[in-house]
Parts: structure tokens; sequence; C-alpha cells
């Protein structure tokens, strides 16, 4: 628990920091195309657009999920996904990519990862503010649960450091990792209930599809926003959400202790 | 006596030296320690005082870059003490630039990385460009500079961001002589700010030049570290043996010396420090095993957690297992429950009424047989034991009910004296103008209705029903697995009190919570929905 804290205070330590890097990280990341910034918009444009033809217009007809239209409940599923899966992706390569720079100096190699997820926030946060947009030209009323978005964006920002600090570390050592890591998302966006409900399937998969924790944080984003029910009403999966998040977290911090000062001899 | 600066004791590195990218792989998971390592330093102890400029010499590969790295806080020591008081700061030849993006663009990283902040960095980048000296290519990326350019760059931005220490590394000699000069002239202020500066170079002129007291590095070991005048005569008689060398003899004396520096086993560290400190390790890491495991059984408890329908019942059911087991007699009696045994048998019919509730394959309600809705008629078989607890039947299943969910009446009692005319006054006023129209089709096949109607606004399937709503008319059809139109349900009903009640006071069966009423008149099966303002007309 120790290094936990430790890695944690870290962050809140270096976090002026975290938050200077990261916006140097997104000025530059689109500096080289001509449609610079554009990209954050055109990109899950594009995305939401097809997925709302193929599912909600081709294979589900346009029917309503259990009330709402599908494409409001689609928008509900891809927002968080958006921010997850890239920054996923990108976190786990956060360390090596940047071990060439960080190995010359006195540099806290924890708050990488925290670095990644920082700059995709800003992503996030106009993806939001299209979907309140859209809530609103759809009249969906917000509701008193709406109030519980901020504990599932805490939920989210935790379990994307934990595994992403994870991932970091290991890849940054094995580099087919990354690749796995890919390959993980690609198949997770499918087995998450993005395009899909959950009760669409029989009860008794539904457990089994739950135990996805992704699964956890894209149904609260939609019980927040639809007024379906509060976090605390199915403990049982907040428990196993929290057990999960912490378990990744400690191995992960543990094995960032026991490596961050020799990913330059690995190399 | 001044508290040194830099204080290093007795510290080693090694690298241990691996033929397959697989044997790191292994090395990672085991904590076997038999194998061949490199020992770049050893057992080097030293102090350096604040104000002092170090020069660090040696011939190639005397470990000169390992001690400069172990310097800036880069690599760690494999083994021994370091105490460093300050902020260091390591120039190396193009250290920890990024070679894609511009050069002023790498000074803002670079500056970033080393925690400074946006005004401070707009405030020291004009001196770093002036410093480096580079013009135009500073919005180049970094790929076209020549080396010149980069090691000026990286010793530009390693100076201007204030380190307490600094450790250069063998990157003044790719600078020209007016560079040069304007680096003395830095470390020149930098003495005079009471700053350390170690100064690696295999150029003994330069480092003469410039260093109070050098440190003499061969293969891995301090050779001499005193005065500059006592070292320089030293080190200059030994590259001259060095060089009066044959080729042979230089080849002979190099490879023997690294021999001496490779090892195998556990062995290679003849000072206590290595052992101490792995004893110290293995006790902490107990404690976090501790964790990793309380953590571990937690995550699997509350898996197990979420395949469990109803926890606190699947316990208790459990505890009363584990009492069973202490006392078998009393398993025959509830095995034997099922054969007549406790019951008091009964013959009553009887409606649901509460919204949802469930058949129950057991008399403790774990296992689940099936969902019952409201108005759902059942048979009441058997009294149980348990005054509340009753054992019905329903579509061929007998399960356990308790009686708070359902109402016992005789078939006759439910039928009640109402007209379909009593409802239309409750009926949405654009369906009352036709509600005769619609109603015609019920029991009728589901093509007559779509040819003779319009007006259907959406189709879809529930429960194995087909719905065909009408949204203009506040009306659906629902449609069987038989192609009959089998009901009508009307929503937005007008439910003032005043209208309701007189329905109201003709309804035998409802919920409990007052919101579901069943009726049945002569020809159909009324469910009316008061809270969400629904009505249902079925045919039998």
């Amino acid at each position: 628990m120790k290094t936990v804290i430790n890695i944690i205070n870290q962050q809140l330590f270096h976090f002026p920091l975290i938050i200077r890097l990261a916006l140097y990280e997104t000025k530059s990341k689109y500096q080289m195309h001509f449609l610079g910034v554009l990209w954050q918009f055109i990109n899950p444009l594009l995305q939401v657009a097809v997925y709302w033809f193929v599912f909600g217009v081709g294979i589900r007809n346009g029917i309503p999920v259990e009330g709402t239209p599908f494409f409001i409940w689609l928008l509900m599923g891809l927002v968080p996904w958006f921010f997850i899966s890239p920054t996923i992706v990108q976190g786990s390569n956060s360390i090596y990519s940047k071990i060439n720079l960080v190995s010359k100096m006195k540099f806290p190699v924890s708050i990488l990862p925290s670095i990644t997820i920082v700059s995709n926030i800003f992503g996030f946060l106009i993806t939001v503010i299209i979907l309140g947009i859209v809530m609103f030209i759809y009249r969906i009323p917000v509701s008193i649960y709406a109030l519980q978005l901020p504990y599932y964006l805490v939920c989210l920002f935790l379990l994307l450091y934990s595994i992403t600090l994870f991932t970091s570390t290991i890849s940054a050592l094995i580099r087919d990792f990354q690749l796995l890591i890919q390959t993980l998302m690609r198949l997770l966006f499918f087995m998450t209930p993005i395009l899909w409900s959950i009760e669409e399937f029989p009860g008794r998969f539904h457990t089994l599809i739950e135990l996805n924790p992704f699964a956890y944080i894209v149904n609260g984003f939609r019980e927040s926003l639809l007024s379906g029910s509060w976090f605390y009403e199915d403990w049982r999966y907040t428990i196993y959400f929290w057990s999960f998040t912490l378990l990744i977290l400690f191995v992960g911090s543990l094995l960032h202790e026991n490596y961050k000062n020799k990913f330059v001899d690995y190399l | 006596m001044e508290k040194p600066i830099v204080k290093l004791t007795n510290v080693s590195k090694s690298y241990n030296l691996y033929k397959r990218k697989s044997d790191l792989l292994l090395e990672m998971f085991s904590y076997k320690q038999d194998k061949k390592t490199f020992s770049a330093l050893k057992n080097i102890s030293f102090e350096v005082y604040k104000g002092e400029t170090i020069g660090v010499i040696g011939i190639n590969g005397s470990g000169k870059s390992t001690l400069s790295n172990i310097l800036a806080q880069v690599v760690p020591a494999s083994a021994g003490e370091i105490v460093i008081n300050g902020d260091p700061s390591l120039v190396a030849i193009s250290a920890g630039l990024n070679n894609f993006v511009t050069g002023r663009e790498n000074i803002e990283l670079k500056c970033l990385m080393h925690g400074l902040k946006k005004e401070e960095i707009d405030e020291i980048t004009p001196d770093i460009i002036e410093f480096a000296d580079i013009g135009d290519f500073i919005d180049q990326p970094i790929k076209n500079y020549s080396s010149g350019m980069k090691s000026r760059l990286g010793f530009a931005i390693s100076v201007h961001i204030q380190p307490d220490i600094l450790v250069v590394d063998e990157a003044l000699s790719v600078g020209d002589s007016t560079f040069y000069k304007k680096c003395l002239d830095k470390f020149e202020e930098f003495k005079s700010e009471g700053k350390t500066i170690f100064f690696i170079s295999h150029s003994l002129p330069q480092v003469q030049a410039i260093s109070d007291r050098i440190l003499w590095l061969n293969f891995g070991e301090v050779q001499n570290f005193d005065q500059t005048e006592t070292v320089v005569k030293e080190y200059k008689t030994f590259i001259d043996w060095f060089n009066g060398l044959t080729t042979e003899q230089k080849k002979e004396y190099r490879s023997q010396k690294l021999r001496g520096q490779i090892r195998k086993g556990n062995k290679h560290y003849p000072s206590g420090t290595r052992n101490l400190s792995r004893r110290k390790k293995k006790r902490r890491e107990k404690n976090p095993m501790i964790q990793l495991s309380l953590l571990i059984a937690l995550f699997l408890f509350s898996t197990l957690l979420m395949f469990v329908d109803n926890p606190v019942q699947a316990i208790q059911q459990g505890l009363e297992n584990i009492n069973n087991e202490e006392a078998p007699e009393k398993i025959e009696e509830a095995s034997s429950s099922h054969a007549g045994y406790s019951g008091v048998e009964t013959n009553y019919t009887a409606w649901i009424n509460v919204e949802k509730t469930y058949l129950y394959n057991d008399v403790n309600f774990v296992n689940k047989l099936k969902e019952l809705s409201f108005g759902s008629k059942v048979k009441v078989i058997e009294k149980m034991e348990q005054d509340s607890i009753f054992r019905v039947e329903t579509g061929g299943v007998t399960g356990y009910l308790t009686n708070d969910h359902f109402v016992v009446l005789k078939e006759d009692e439910v039928a009640s004296n109402l007209k379909l005319e009593d409802f239309i006054e409750i009926f949405p006023d654009r369906f009352a103008e036709s509600y005769e129209f619609f109603f015609a089709f019920l029991g009728s096949d589901v093509n007559e209705m779509k040819e003779s109607t319009n007006g259907i606004t959406e189709e879809y399937d529930e429960n194995g029903y087909k719905i065909y709503e009408f949204a203009y008319e506040d009306m659906a059809y629902i449609v069987n697995e038989n192609g009959k139109v089998n009901a009508i349900e009307i929503e937005n009903l007008d439910l003032k009190p005043s209208l309701i009640k007189d329905i109201s006071n003709e309804v035998k069966i409802k919920s409990t919570d007052g919101n579901l009423y069943h009726l049945k008149l002569d020809d159909y099966i009324v469910d009316i929905n008061t809270k969400s303002g629904l009505i249902q007309f079925k045919v039998e």
C-alpha cells in the first residue's frame, strides 16, 4: 500500500507539471497536419456516423433502446469509449516512447501515463459537450441521477491510470505486450455494451459481460444521463469494480517501483 | 568541516550480459543471480564540495559515462551509498532531444520536463538560442542538425535551467574554439555562483584547464583522485607507457583488464554492503506480498459475489445447510416435504396482486422458476408449514409463493358488471371518436387489420408478440404468434378521479400499491395501469 500511496502522491505533487506537459503534447500532436485540431472532431464524427448507420439503421432497424433513441444510446457509450481506447493504447506506450528523453534526466517516470490521460481529457471534454448539445436537441431531460457523473468520472480516471501504469511498465520491458494491448482493445470494443444493450443477451450471460470493468463505466454513464439508478444500488458490482481497480493499481505500482530505474538497462 | 555536496561510498555498478533477448525475460521473473555480469564501476568512493570543478578522466571503457549517469541520478547504482544534495543536470551529446520536432520545441519540452513554468521558459528561450548560436536552424527539426549543433543546443539548455550540479559528458569535444571559449566563461560563472561541475572527458588539456581536482578512472576503479597537477603528471606517464606498447600488447592489457570486470556468480563484491542491502530488501518485500494476496482474495470474493443472485439469502441458506448437516434427521424432513408432508391441501383460485413476482422452486425462495405478472391466475394447492407460504400451480408449473402476493377470489367474483361503453369517458379524445372501429379487429387476422387500417407508425417485437403502434390514435395492437390480433392497448388515458371512480368501485383485483386494476368484462379481460395511464383489452 505504501508504494501505491507514494505513486499517487507523486501524481498530486507533479500535477502542474502533468498539465503543462499534457498541453504541450496536445499542441504538438496535430501540428504536422494541415487540418490540425479539426481532426479531434473529424475522427469521432466519422466513426459515430458509421456505427449509427450500420448498427442503428441497419441491424437494429432504428428501434429505440428502452425508450431512448438508438442514436443517443450509442453516443453515450461511444463518448467514454473514444476516451478510454486511445488513452490505454497510447498510455501503454507512454514510457517506451519517452524513455529516451527521460533517461538523461531525473524525471518521475510514473507521471508519464498521467500525461497521456490528461492530454486525452481535452478531446473527451469536447465530445462530452457535443453529447450535451445532442441531448438538448433530442429533449432528453437531465435528472438528479446526473449528480453521480463525477463519481463515474473518478472511477474512469482511476481505472485508466491503474491500467496504463501496469501496461506501460510491462510494455517498456516486453515490446510484444503493446501489440497484445492493441488487439485486446479492439476486441473489448465489441465485448463492452456500447453498440448493444446488455438486456439483449439471455440473463445467464449478464454477469459474464459485467466482469469487464469498462462495462461498469459505460453503464454508469447511461444510468446517470438516462435516469436509471444510483451506483450503490448495485453494490456487488461496485465492490467488484473497485477491487479490480485496486488490484491492478497495486500490481502496477509494485512492478513500476521495481523497474522504474531499470528501463534504460532493459532497452 | 564543510558538508560535501556529493558523496559516494563504495558505489558499484554492474550490467548483466545477455546472449539472447529471452535471457532478459527469464531474469525479470527470477531472482537467480548466477549469470555473467560486467562491473562498469567497482567500489568507487569520493567526496566533492560546493563550488568545485572536478575533471573525470580515463581511457575508453574506463566507466566515465556510467559514473556521469550515476551522478546525474539517471541510472541507479547496483550497490553502495550515494548522497547528492542538489539538482543535477546532465549534458551529453544530443542527450534527451526529440529528433522530430524543431529546436525551439525541444527547448520548451526539455524545460517543461525539468519543471519550469511557461513564463520562465519564455524568459530563458532567447538566452538559450543566443548561447547555442544555431541561427535560423532553431525552427528546423533536430534531425537536420549537425552533431555540433545538437550538442551546443543540449549544452545551452542544460546550463540555463539552473542546476546545482552540472555533469558534462564529452559534450565539448564537438564544439569549435569559439564555443569552447563561451563554455569556459559559463563554467567560470557557475563556479562564482558556488555550483559544482563534473567535467568528463578523455582530452587531458581540456580537463587540465578547467578542473580543480581530477578523478582518474581506470577500468571501473579509481586510480587516483587528487589535485590537478598530481593526477595530470601520473596520467601522462600512464598514457605515454600505454601508447608505447605494441598493438598486441595493448590488446593483451585490455582483455586482461576486461576479464577482471566480467564475473560469474554472486560473489563479485568483496565489500559487505551488497549483502546487507539485499537482506534489507527481502524484509521489505514480505509486506507487499501479504497485501497483494489480500487484494487478490478480495477480488476473487467480489467476483464470486457477482455470480450469486441474492447474496444475503444465499448466505443464510448456506448457514442453514451447515446446521442441517449437524442434524441429519432434519434433512429428511425437508426433503420429504414434497411427498405430502405438513401441507394442508387447498383448492382455491387466486390472482397475483403485485406488479411482478416470482414463483420459487423452494420454500426458502432462492431458485426462481417463473416470472408472474399482475393479474395472472394461479391455483393454490397447498398451505405450507410456515403460515404465509403456499404451493401454487400455474400453466403446468408448481412452485411457492407468499400470501401477500396474491388475492383469493372465486372465478365468478372477478367478472364485473361494466360494459365497454363505461370506458369511453377515460379514452383519449381522438381514440374515443373511433373506438368501435378499432375494437372490431380484436380477434381477427393480422393481415385483415393491416389492409383495413392505415396509420401504423411503428412495428416491433416484444416478448414474442408483434406490436403495431398507431401513435396518432394513442393505441397499439398486440398480435400473437398465430397472427391473430390478441389485444388492444390504449395510452394517455384521462384518469381524473371523477371518471375513474365508477370503474374503480367495480374492480375486485387491485395491486397492493393501488396502481394496477384487473377485471373481466363479458368479452374482454381488462388491465389498467393508472400510474402510466395505460389500458389493455384482451380477448380470451
